[in-house]
């Protein structure tokens, strides 16, 4: 009785092995640690913001609108739970994705109003700065693409066959990957032209 | 920093099609200077090379230069991270390496550093060199004065740095093994096996004396990762019981010269096989480069002239 249950077992793991579902769970878990490297890096920008506001105000205070504009999409950004779980609920990852893009985009204004102040540009902390911001979108931007290419994986992998049936019995879905429309809050920053396009 | 927001933009456009367009080739990793636009010249490349194979001797982390003529249409951080994926500069785990990439028709560069090295080399001090060490020299047409400069102090800054030890003394055990050890336990087990031979049989006492040597050389070579040594060791003793144990053993006659090493020409042995490790651990050095398995997510700072 025993050996047949195993053998049953056996056969059960083999059939799901065979399907795919070993599959998902790996690529569930690379899509996850590249979404948490995501969340990372944009916190790692988060947490430059307030530094470089103030090391601005320090130059060029008189330039309230900009730095509110900052100050205010960081505060949204900071409002936002960015858990794993956003991955979950595409409303919510819409939103994130556009309080991160409205924070690019106030940042970007930040940095070409401060490229009016040569004092500001000459100081060694806002050289600093700047380079660690820039460092940072770099980050953000190649944390981004890995994201897209594990949740590219993990999408191919779930509509192919026969993999498809195992998601289906499952339940498993597509996951969320960043959509261009996000971006367009960026595009709108000042100096950046795509030469029609 | 509109141009990194426009490179957002154009990576994420760009990633559906990434595959269909044609992006600049990583070149294959074969020295720790690649040049491809002629810039330096045989002996400029020569001494950057030894410059970083010491400090890699020396740290353990793995600092290489590439220059290409461009890579259009992708940016310099694009195509840096693109190399370095490829490449895997540094440890594995430690993930302690560098790149210095320069695109010399485009006038930018890159210092891409990997996570490991993120500390010390970190972006404000990766910009400083880009744009006040390398950049200066490469405005006055200065290739090499640049590299040479922003070689010395990445190498400089990087030796900062608390990482672990590099692991070369690995060779030098395996080495002492293959010259010393080895021969040293093949003598031993020889002796052991005529005393052996003297109470039992030709198959019994060759199978106990090739266990009992296999079993003391794998507690030896096992620990610097050459368990399979230890698999010859056996075989050896067993061929030394088998052939050469009776005190009066009759050299077998039909062994071919030089397959079995027979145990009073120990020295020519031991010779040989010590040759033959050298040759291997130089080649490894010197003649071919490869990445250690290390890591890099986009840190460092860019630059042009």
């Amino acid at each position: 009785m025993h050996i047949r249950l195993l053998a049953l077992l056996a056969l059960v793991a083999t059939l799901l092995s065979g399907c795919g579902y070993n599959e998902f769970q790996s690529r569930d878990e690379s899509v996850k640690a590249a979404w948490s490297e995501v969340l990372n890096q944009y916190q790692r920008r988060a947490d430059l913001v307030p530094n470089l506001v103030n090391t601005v105000k320090g130059y060029a205070a008189h330039e309230k609108d900009v730095l509110t504009q900052v100050a205010e999409a960081r505060a949204r950004v900071g409002s936002l739970q960015a858990t794993p779980d956003l991955l979950a609920n595409a409303d919510a990852f819409a939103k994130f994705q556009q309080a991160q893009a409205s924070l690019s985009g106030a940042l970007s204004r930040l940095l070409v109003v401060a490229e009016n102040y040569p004092q500001l540009q000459a100081s060694t902390a806002f050289r600093d700065l700047q380079a660690q911001l820039e460092g940072t979108e770099n980050r953000i931007t190649v944390a981004r693409n890995r994201y897209i290419k594990a949740v590219e994986g993990y999408n191919v992998s779930l509509r192919t066959f026969p993999n498809n049936l195992t998601a289906m019995a499952f339940g498993y879905q597509v996951k969320p990957n960043f959509a261009v429309e996000n971006e367009q809050a960026v595009s709108t920053a000042p100096k950046v032209d795509f030469g029609g396009k | 920093m509109p141009r990194i927001l426009a490179l957002l933009l154009l990576a994420v456009c760009c990633c559906g099609a990434a595959l269909a367009q044609d992006r600049q080739p990583v070149p294959p990793l074969a020295a720790r200077v690649t040049d491809l636009t002629q810039t330096l010249t045989a002996e400029q490349r020569d001494g950057l090379e030894a410059k970083l194979a010491e400090f890699e001797h020396g740290k353990g982390a793995q600092v290489a230069i590439l220059v290409v003529p461009t890579v259009q249409p992708e940016s310099i951080e694009e195509y840096a991270v693109r190399v370095m994926e490829t490449w895997k500069l540094g440890r594995k785990d430690i993930n302690d390496g560098v790149l210095l990439a320069v695109a010399k028709a485009d006038r930018k560069l890159r210092i891409e550093v990997g996570y490991g090295l993120e500390g010390a080399l970190n972006d404000a001090t990766a910009k400083r060199i880009v744009s006040d060490v390398i950049a200066p020299r490469f405005k006055q047409d200065d290739f090499f004065g640049g590299l040479d400069a922003g070689v010395d102090a990445i190498l400089a800054i990087a030796s900062g740095e608390a990482l672990p030890e590099p692991t070369q003394n690995d060779d030098d055990a395996i080495t002492i093994m293959l010259v010393f050890l080895a021969p040293a336990l093949l003598l031993l087990s020889f002796f052991a096996g005529r005393m052996l031979r003297e109470r039992l049989g030709r198959l019994a006492s060759a199978s106990i004396n090739a266990g009992a040597t296999g079993g003391i050389a794998w507690i030896f070579f096992f620990t610097v990762g050459m368990g399979l040594a230890a698999l010859a060791i056996a075989a050896a003793a067993f061929a030394l019981t088998w052939f050469f144990g009776m005190p009066s053993a009759r050299r077998s006659s039909w062994l071919p010269a030089g397959s079995a090493p027979a145990f009073d020409d120990d020295s020519s042995w031991s010779r040989s096989r010590s040759r033959s490790s050298d040759s291997d651990s130089s080649s490894s050095d010197s003649d071919s480069f490869s990445g250690g398995g290390g890591e890099s997510g986009g840190g460092g700072a860019s630059g042009d002239w």
